[in-house]
């Protein structure tokens, strides 16, 4: 081996050096002298080195940069060349991929976390009611961030998440319309309603509970009149106002716990 | 297995460098410069191949950009071949882009071909010449991957990971597509002389005329 690879080297470098008859040895490969060669050539051995003009400009771009402090600056993954880490340009994929599986680990986690209490919370409010609660597995997220403003709301009433109860409200309004719609009661945010109420009957009822305790916080001049005896001008407006607005087209029987929640 | 002699003849050479390199990293002047010396060589040839002309120009910019950067830089000598061919092989990207010419436009190739034999006088330096011209024409008229293999390999001189780290490619793929160039090269070289086993029939020809 390493008498051939003189016998490469030498006179791939200077043909006409003397060395080079050892190129007896040439045709052990069509590639080493010629590899050798082409080397050499684009290289431009023959033609007298660098260019020292260039070299000057290189060099003042050395002094420049050294001058100014930043010799010192943070080294890249991409300039670290050193000899241990030879499988270096396989290690972005590895890199990659561990923190792609990471992710998904913790995403995992967070994701199972958030999932029991809602599942517990869930059963607690309609434990044990009729209506069918078999959501598929990929509703659970939505659901339970519904579920835990029911579960405060329910007993205590209280306006903690107006966000929330708007959305209640929302529904509450928008299931009036599409009840005795054939299958659109199954979606799935119509049976979470229905298992936050306990019943498909008792729908009307959650939602006209539901209806006034929100309303107090959106009026705080009203504040003062506490409870749902209250019923202050701005109260019972606002009531009406939501009843009007979303019971357009939804027959009486809809409108109609409401209202008379809000005339209480 | 093809390697051949030139990178490692290269690399006796790379324990030099990395002590010149780490030197300039301390802010030795003359040290930068000898490693520029040891360094743009093989990365003036290799440019060569991919902007034809402009190598002297991109190399420039790639300079640069390697003295500002070179207090970044971690490694040994062949590391830095590895680095600073990383830099020149982007500037030269830029510049090729810039100027939306393909890297084997044949109006550069020609030109650059024109200019190269001039400044030599002497039989041996002709003879050289000729075969820079031979050898770039071949190289540029290669696929990209497959030139820029062999450039890298054979010219900058560096080892195969190297090469494979420079392109962004997988080690096999690298491996094979400078088998492939050198063999095609090989090939084309002995076209005009003789039909096939070119360089083992070129080599002592080119020899025997030159002693």
């Amino acid at each position: 081996m390493g008498e051939r690879l003189s016998g490469e080297g030498l006179p791939a470098r200077r043909r006409g050096h003397p060395g080079g008859t050892a190129l007896g040895s040439a045709p052990a490969g069509p590639d080493t002298g010629f590899e050798a060669r082409v080397g050499a050539a684009l290289r431009g051995d023959g033609s007298g080195g660098v260019d020292p003009e260039a070299e000057r400009r290189a060099v003042a771009a050395f002094r420049t940069a050294r001058d100014s402090g930043q010799r010192r600056a943070r080294t890249r993954r991409r300039d670290d060349w050193r000899p241990g880490r030879p499988r270096g340009a396989r290690l972005p994929v590895r890199t990659t991929l561990s923190v792609f599986l990471a992710s998904l680990t913790l995403g995992g986690v967070a994701f199972a976390t958030m999932g029991a209490p809602g599942f517990d919370g869930h059963d607690d409010d309609g434990g044990g009611t009729g209506p069918p609660r078999t959501p598929p597995p990929a509703s659970t997220a939505p659901r339970q961030q519904s579920a835990g403003p029911d579960r405060t709301a329910a007993p205590s009433a209280g306006p903690h998440h107006p966000g929330t109860a708007e959305d209640m409200r929302a529904h509450c309004r928008a299931y009036e319309q599409v009840r005795g719609r054939g299958r659109a009661l199954d979606a799935t945010a119509w049976r979470r309603l229905v298992a936050a109420a306990g019943g498909e009957d008792a729908v009307a009822e959650y939602c006209a509970a539901r209806a006034t305790p929100s309303a107090q916080p959106s009026h705080p001049g009203n504040g003062t009149a506490g409870g749902t005896a209250g019923g202050g001008g701005g109260g019972s407006d606002h009531a009406t106002a939501d009843t009007s607005r979303g019971g357009g087209g939804s027959g009486p029987k809809a409108a109609d716990p409401e209202r008379a929640e809000g005339k209480k | 297995m093809g390697q051949g002699g030139e990178p490692r003849r290269v690399r006796a050479y790379d324990g030099d460098l990395g002590a010149a390199v780490a030197r300039a990293q301390d802010g030795d002047e003359a040290a930068f410069a000898a490693a520029y010396r040891m360094v743009q060589p093989g990365l003036l040839g290799y440019l060569r191949g991919l902007v034809g002309e402009d190598a002297e120009d991109v190399a420039s910019d790639a300079w640069l950009e390697i003295a500002r950067d070179l207090g970044r830089f971690k490694g040994d000598g062949a590391g830095f071949r590895g680095w600073t061919a990383t830099i020149a092989r982007h500037r030269a990207l830029d510049h090729l882009r810039r100027q939306r010419v393909r890297p084997r436009a044949a109006a550069t190739l020609e030109q650059d071909v024109l200019d190269l034999p001039g400044p030599h006088s002497t039989h041996e330096q002709a003879l050289e010449s000729i075969s820079t011209r031979q050898a770039l024409e071949l190289v540029r008229a290669l696929p990209r991957d497959q030139a820029e293999a062999v450039l890298l390999r054979v010219v900058v001189g560096l080892d195969g990971p190297s090469v494979a780290r420079v392109l962004g490619k997988r080690p096999g793929a690298v491996r094979t597509a400078a088998y492939r160039g050198l063999k095609r090269l090989a090939r084309q070289l002995g076209g005009p002389g003789a039909a096939d086993g070119a360089v083992t029939d070129d080599g002592p020809r080119t020899l025997g005329e030159s002693k």
